[in-house]
């Protein structure tokens, strides 16, 4: 027998019929035995019993009686809600608040400790960074075909040159990162056009772009036709578009071919990104490229300054969780929390309110089932709503945080939350759990209190204070969770308006920075910085140049002057050499000591360090006229002298060195 | 026509047995829900008060588990009513439940019987 929805209504009324038409077959029965036809009516319909009765019970026949109670439950359910719309409004909104807040604030977290990467297998996947002397007997290039032709590790070695123009599409123009690459480089990293197609080799004025800039510019339309990037002074089409998580830059363009076939145009400086072989450990790969920087030493002669190799993963790894991610943990559960406390005071409070008409209900004859079963209704209802409302917040949440962002906070959008439906599951499993639980209580006191008629007596909706008492850790729960959740916002807030504060440099906004490309004809020759400064500041409208260029330390580290036994150093790679008008041109308050001047640049020079470094390499001490090696406390780097304190606007510890 | 046993004194039914006389009943023909009532309260002279509240439910459930069928037929009276029939299987199910019942009744007297020698 079919039980379908459909056949249902009908059947409904078939049943009406067949016991209408036995109701008149009786009737008349006693009829044509004599009695009136009213009575006759009367004393069939009595003798029948209770017609809905009967219909109740053929309905549960049919198999429906669950889905029947529950339908009817959610029904008065809908009705009681409506009559008190106040109360329905917030328990909505005060959950779906709080369930979308918190998803959202996990879904930041989830995307900061698992990035999605759109690569196979990233974790195979490497650069390989070079140290050489001053003087590098090979280009880039042939450094790379070394790396590509002399190594067993390695299933691909792709080159990858790293650029940067500025391009616009659309009328909208914006600094674009860029990445130079074989046609190889799509398959080595398995990472695919999520429209279009990747690079080939006769792609000289094509551009595959990262989804984001297909975003920006063309408004991530589904169609590739016509699309056009004006990069540099070249207009590019547009052959393929990456999927989210593929790159970091925004376009790809082709490197020319003779990077990988060998040639003469060979100055581009590229990298090589390797994918380790199956089966082939990190620090196998390492030994092996140890190795060819030995090989390499020795076929350049270049023992003062040796090659050094690095594998560096290409996607960095798991950030620990740093402790602003910690407070976002903590202030998201917090938020949680209340949202489920608040849900429950309101819940508790409703239900203390319906007493009365609970205990009438069952004074009428619901069973308490029934009683207790309409109260989970609401609040399934309740949660359902919730449940909508919180999904509706999270997405628009995750939107916010990945377009719309002020600049200052953009640091967010870069790790493109992704919202996890796992969080979001949790999360309504709390709520739903704390409404249906405190949602029920009273009704379930209610339900099975030995004295139904207690309730009735009582003056409607008011609690006596014997329940005010027994709900009052609520109360003091919740608070006690605000306070905490606004305190640490407070101290949030402080902190990140002090970080603004004193991040800016004093006219920041008039400072730019200059970015030289040379020539490859020109790399022959070794500009004269003091060339340099002087060809910048002929540019009209600049008034004051200085330059600014990093230099390796040796042996990753900078020393302070040693005592007996120990040495205080700093890790450092590189630091800034820069020119003498720099702390001048930048503006930098002096701490300690003086600026540079103009006679520093004799000899080795001369050294201003920021206060961060001072205190950590001569603490409690005045570092103006101690010493500053720029190499590890081994190595052969020379002594520097201090000679002034300045606050730098630099995160790394910086310190200058005048150039020479 | 027998004399009509006051409401109060007919006996109750149980539901199993309900299934029974309802399948007995309709061996005899198909027939409809108050048909089949007065039958089954004729057939048993009377002493058998049929609970309409459970006569229909016990109908539809006969019905959905396949031992009945019904259709909708005018009656003589030029009005739709619902017949009910016996189907093969609800044939096969009536010899069933009649040899239960007999098993039962055998059961019940057995319990019953007076022992040997005393009550009369």
């Amino acid at each position: 027998m079919r039980l379908s929805p459909w056949g249902r209504r009908r059947r409904e009324t078939e049943l009406d019929e067949e016991i209408e038409s036995h109701l008149r077959m009786a009737a008349d029965d006693r009829v044509a035995h004599g009695n009136a036809a009213k009575e006759a009516a009367y004393a069939a319909h009595r003798e029948f019993g209770n017609v809905l009765l009967v219909k109740e019970a053929t309905r549960e026949v049919w198999g429906w009686g669950l889905l029947d109670r529950l339908g009817q439950d959610l029904r008065s359910a809908v009705r009681s809600l409506k009559r008190s719309p106040g109360f329905a409004v917030i328990a909505v909104l005060a959950l779906g608040v709080g369930l979308g807040l918190s998803t959202t604030m996990f879904a930041v977290l989830d995307a900061v400790v698992h990035p999605y990467v759109a690569y196979r297998e990233p974790d195979a996947l490497f650069e390989v960074r070079w140290w050489f002397g001053r003087h590098s007997p090979m280009t880039p290039v042939e450094l790379y075909r070394y790396v590509r032709d002399e190594t067993r590790s390695f299933e691909a070695v792709v080159p990858v040159a790293f650029d940067g123009l500025v391009g616009g599409a659309g009328g909208q123009a914006e600094e674009v990162a860029i990445l130079r690459v074989s046609p190889r480089y799509f398959a080595a990293l398995g990472v695919r056009p999520r429209l279009g197609r990747a690079l080939t080799y006769a792609d000289e004025g094509s551009v595959v772009v990262s989804s984001g800039l297909w975003r920006r510019f063309f408004n991530g339309r589904r169609s590739l036709d016509g699309a056009t990037v004006e990069l540099g002074s070249q207009v590019y089409n547009v052959v393929g578009v990456l999927p989210r998580g593929a790159v970091a830059s925004a376009a790809l363009l082709l490197l020319p071919a003779s990077v990988e076939a060998g040639g003469a145009d060979a100055a581009i400086h590229v990298t090589p990104t390797v994918r380790l072989r199956h089966g082939v450990t990190r620090e196998q790969a390492k030994a092996e490229l140890q190795s060819l920087a030995r090989l390499l030493t020795d076929r350049f002669h270049a023992r003062g300054a040796p090659f050094a190799f690095e594998l560096r993963p290409l996607v960095g790894s798991r950030a620990d969780l740093q402790d602003i991610h910690k407070a976002m943990v903590g202030s998201a559960l917090a938020v949680l929390l209340i949202a489920c406390v608040n849900l429950a005071h309101l819940m508790l409070a409703r239900g203390l309110a319906k007493r009365r008409e609970l205990a009438l209900r069952m004074a009428l004859g619901a069973s308490r089932a029934a009683v207790v079963r309409q109260m989970f209704a609401e609040c399934v209802l309740v949660t359902l709503g919730g449940v909508a409302v919180g999904a509706l917040v999270a997405v628009w949440g995750a939107d916010v945080l990945q377009n719309r962002m002020p600049p200052e906070v953009s640091w967010v959008g870069l790790v493109q939350p992704q919202l996890s439906w796992r969080v979001f599951a949790l999360a309504v499993l709390a709520s739903a759990a704390s409404a249906v639980v405190f949602g029920l209580l009273p009704a379930i006191r209610v339900a099975f209190a030995l004295n139904v008629n207690e309730p009735l007596k009582e003056d409607s909706g008011t609690t006596t204070g014997r329940q005010r008492q027994r709900y009052s850790p609520l109360v003091v729960a919740e608070v006690a969770l605000a306070l905490v959740l606004m305190m640490g916002g407070g101290l949030l807030l402080r902190t990140v308006y002090q970080l603004q504060r004193e991040e800016t440099v004093p006219g920041a906004h008039t400072l730019f920075n200059a970015m030289v490309a040379t020539r490859p004809a020109d790399s022959a020759i070794a500009l004269r910085p003091q060339q340099l400064l002087d060809a910048v500041a002929g540019v009209e409208g600049v008034r004051e140049v200085a330059l600014l260029v990093f230099h390796r330390v040796e042996g990753a580290a900078i020393t302070a002057e040693m005592s007996q036994d120990s040495a205080r150093t700093i890790t450092m790679r590189d630091y800034p050499l820069v020119s003498p008008s720099f702390v001048r041109v930048l503006g930098l308050p002096i701490l300690r000591g003086r600026d540079f001047l103009p006679g520093d640049a004799v000899g080795t020079g001369v050294a201003i360090i920021d206060p961060i470094a001072a205190q950590r390499l001569y603490p409690n001490q005045d570092p103006v006229g101690k010493m500053l090696k720029l190499g590890a406390p081994a190595s052969q780097a020379p002594w520097v002298p201090i000679v002034g304190v300045v606050r730098s606007p630099y995160v790394l510890d910086a310190d200058g060195r005048n150039a020479p | 026509m027998s004399k009509r046993i006051p409401y109060r004194d007919r006996i109750e039914l149980l539901q199993g047995t309900l299934d029974l006389l309802i399948l007995q009943t309709l061996r005899w023909g198909p027939q409809h829900g108050y048909g089949l009532s007065q039958r089954i309260r004729l057939s048993s002279g009377e002493r058998l008060q049929v609970d309409t509240g459970s006569l229909y439910p016990a109908l539809h459930r006969l019905e959905r588990q396949g031992w009945i069928s019904a259709e909708w037929t005018v009656s003589e009276h030029k009005q739709r009513t619902r017949i009910y029939r016996l189907t093969a299987s609800g044939r096969q199910r009536l010899t069933a439940e009649r040899s239960r019942w007999a098993e039962l009744s055998e059961a019940i007297a057995g319990v019953l019987r007076p022992p040997r020698g005393s009550e009369a």
